[in-house]
């Protein structure tokens, strides 16, 4: 089998080179010897819903609003994560699939409704280094990513966090946890790309499709990690 | 006409420029600006005036520009002023400009974010407008307020002839209500930032060269020049030769731009071209030094775009290696999280030929990126050292900006 991998709207929504989760997915199969290929969803096509996973990402102003849009038009993310299909969603994506988000003129954009989460603009964005203990099954090693953010996101019941925050910001100044983590759909502020520096996230999306994953020895990965979580936070 | 307090204002910097230089503090060129324009705000202004500037920014591309710019402007007679050291905000205008008060003619550098004043206290001739896309992700505001903050400075200045990139959709929307514009053909390999319409927010739609709004009636404008291989198209069925010194297409869309602008200001269009054709090396770039047996070429890449165009002029061919070098301090941003936007498969087939090496601060990052796009690489990450670890001959060398100031002080 191939396992095809969706890159949801890297025209509009890739801003923090979240098409690299895609690219990251993609080679840890590859070279434990599963086929696997990257299925771009761009603006002048339906999105599919017959994918295996999906990854969305960060997006400014005009391309969230646009991206958005889309989604509701043609509903296949919707759908392929009902039946559950894993998603990743970073930085604005959580606030997209979200019910809805407030611009920074105030304006509230109605979100798809796959996260139980609502955002509104903090009063100063959210930059730099983050690091965060795992708080859900299947992850024991801690997050490292860079945040970049003014939207602060608030969880409803219906969803859970992904970490609590050791470094920086996460979902909003001071809630103390990174993410969202509902059904299917993983949600995370994280970017740097998220998955080259998280590999243990990357192998637990994949592990849904593929079933269990024999250990990657990476030590350039592993460097990586040491490196970024040993960074510190500028103020 | 400067008056007694600017006088005295340039005097104080003058002697602090001189003081910065003596010392080896620095180049001297912002201290002595600093100083002169706390002690007259509108010293700018003053320096300028009696003078036909031209205004030259964008996001990548703005220093090579403007030194093909003064090379051209050169071929006029009484002098061009110009801030060479790539000091592109008030305090390097005033002192590039004090440097040479009888210089008839200024080619400025300057910032996106600063043109709009820049542009009332000097009073451009013309303004070129290159491209604007994301710089360093963690700094920068959205590119769409830049665009928006050039539109609005622009409107003040309706005399200035606006010599603007039609390739690039924030650029005509910045230019595209004023009542002067010369529309360069200058290309834009990087359309990321410009999905959407800067003016609608709906889509923008591409086909061929050509570009749409589908929201408003905004379109690309026809250009009045264009290059291609060999030629350099102008108005009235102009066709000349143009050859530069610098390498890449990005570098012939910088020269169509400066010989618009030069053309603007009175210069024959052949002497323009030719002048900027001479430009060989900007501020250390595109030179090739003689590393103990390396002859390494040194490109510089500042942020997504420029990445593009800088691993678009290695040239692989006949080299002994690839030296990548990337830092992560405050002046490169220190999100590297675009490393990942960057087509770096391009090194997939090189690299079964000869080492590519990752280098510098945050060579790890790259390093991990080169990895997942299977190309076969070394992670050293001193940059001299990696250069060392290559085969004698010739090593291609792209750095990001602090990567490359550290190389090039340790450099001969």
């Amino acid at each position: 089998m191939t396992v095809r991998i969706g890159l949801v709207l890297p025209d509009v929504m890739g801003t923090y080179g979240d098409g690299g989760n895609a690219v990251v997915l993609r080679q840890r199969l590859r070279l434990r010897g599963i086929d696997a290929e990257i299925v771009d969803i761009t603006l002048d096509s339906p999105v599919p819903d017959s994918l295996d996973i999906y990854t969305l990402g960060g997006a400014e102003d005009y391309a969230q609003r646009l991206a958005t849009a889309h989604l509701l038009r043609h509903p296949g993310l919707q759908r392929a994560a009902d039946r559950g299909a894993p998603v990743l969603a970073i930085c604005a994506a959580i606030q997209v699939l979200g019910h809805w988000y407030e611009t920074a003129s105030g304006e509230r954009v109605e979100g798809v409704g796959l996260l139980d989460v609502t955002t509104t603009p903090q009063p100063r964005r959210s930059i730099g280094e983050v690091t965060a203990e795992p708080l859900i099954d299947g992850l024991t090693e801690p997050l490292t990513g860079f945040e970049n953010h003014r939207g602060g996101t608030v969880l409803g019941p219906d969803a859970r966090p992904l970490a609590a925050v050791t470094k920086g910001d996460g979902n909003r100044v001071g809630d103390g946890v990174d993410g969202a983590v509902q059904g299917s759909v993983i949600a995370s502020y994280l970017h740097g790309c998220a998955l080259a520096r998280n590999p243990e996230l990357a192998d637990l999306l994949l592990s849904q499709v593929v079933g269990p994953l024999a250990a990657l020895e990476l030590p350039e990965v592993a460097l990586l990690r040491r490196e970024r979580l040993a960074a510190p936070r500028r103020a | 006409m400067i008056t007694a307090r600017g006088r005295l204002a340039l005097a104080a910097g003058s002697i602090a420029r001189r003081a910065s230089k003596a010392t080896g503090r620095g180049a001297g060129a912002m201290i002595g600006g600093l100083i002169a324009m706390k002690l007259d705000p509108t010293v700018l202004g003053q320096l300028a005036a009696g003078r036909r500037s031209v205004i030259v920014t964008g996001t990548n591309g703005k220093s090579t520009t403007t030194r093909m710019l003064a090379a051209a402007l050169g071929t006029l007679p009484g002098g061009v002023a110009s801030n060479t050291e790539g000091a592109n905000m008030d305090a390097g205008l005033i002192s590039a400009l004090a440097v040479n008060k009888t210089a008839a003619l200024a080619a400025l550098e300057v910032d996106e974010m600063h043109v709009p004043h820049v542009a009332d206290a000097v009073d451009p001739a013309a303004i070129v407008l290159l491209n604007l896309s994301r710089d360093q992700l963690d700094r920068v505001g959205e590119i769409n307020h830049i665009e928006r903050t050039l539109r609005a400075g622009l409107a003040r200045h309706p005399g200035a002839v606006v010599v603007a990139n039609c390739d690039d959709v924030l650029v005509t929307s910045a230019a595209y209500d004023c009542p002067n514009v010369v529309w360069v053909a200058a290309g834009g390999s990087w359309a990321n930032d410009s999905v959407s319409c800067p003016r609608s927010g709906e889509v923008i739609v591409r086909d061929g060269a050509g570009w749409a709004s589908t929201g408003t009636d905004f379109r690309r404008p026809d250009p009045a020049w264009w290059y291609d291989e060999d030629f350099l198209h102008g108005p009235d069925g102009l066709r000349l030769p143009m050859r530069l010194a610098l390498p890449g297409t990005v570098n012939r869309g910088n020269a169509a731009q400066a010989v618009a602008a030069a053309v603007a200001l009175g210069v024959d269009p052949a002497a323009a071209v030719a002048a900027a054709g001479t430009v060989d090396e900007v501020a250390g770039r595109y030179r090739t030094v003689q590393v103990g047996p390396h002859s390494v070429r040194m490109l510089l890449a500042k942020n997504p775009a420029g990445w593009h165009e800088a691993l678009s002029m290695v040239d692989t061919t006949g080299a002994a290696g690839v030296v990548i070098a990337v830092n992560g301090q405050v002046p490169d941003g220190e999100d590297l999280s675009w490393l990942w936007d960057v087509n770096f498969e391009h090194f997939v087939e090189p690299a079964r030929r000869l080492p590519v090496i990752a280098a510098g601060e945050r060579g790890t990052d790259l390093a991990v990126r080169l990895g997942y796009a299977g190309v076969e690489h070394r992670l050293t990450h001193d940059t001299l050292a990696a250069i060392a670890a290559c085969p004698p001959g010739h090593v291609e060398l792209v750095a990001n900006y602090t990567a490359f100031l550290q190389l090039n002080r340790r450099l001969p």
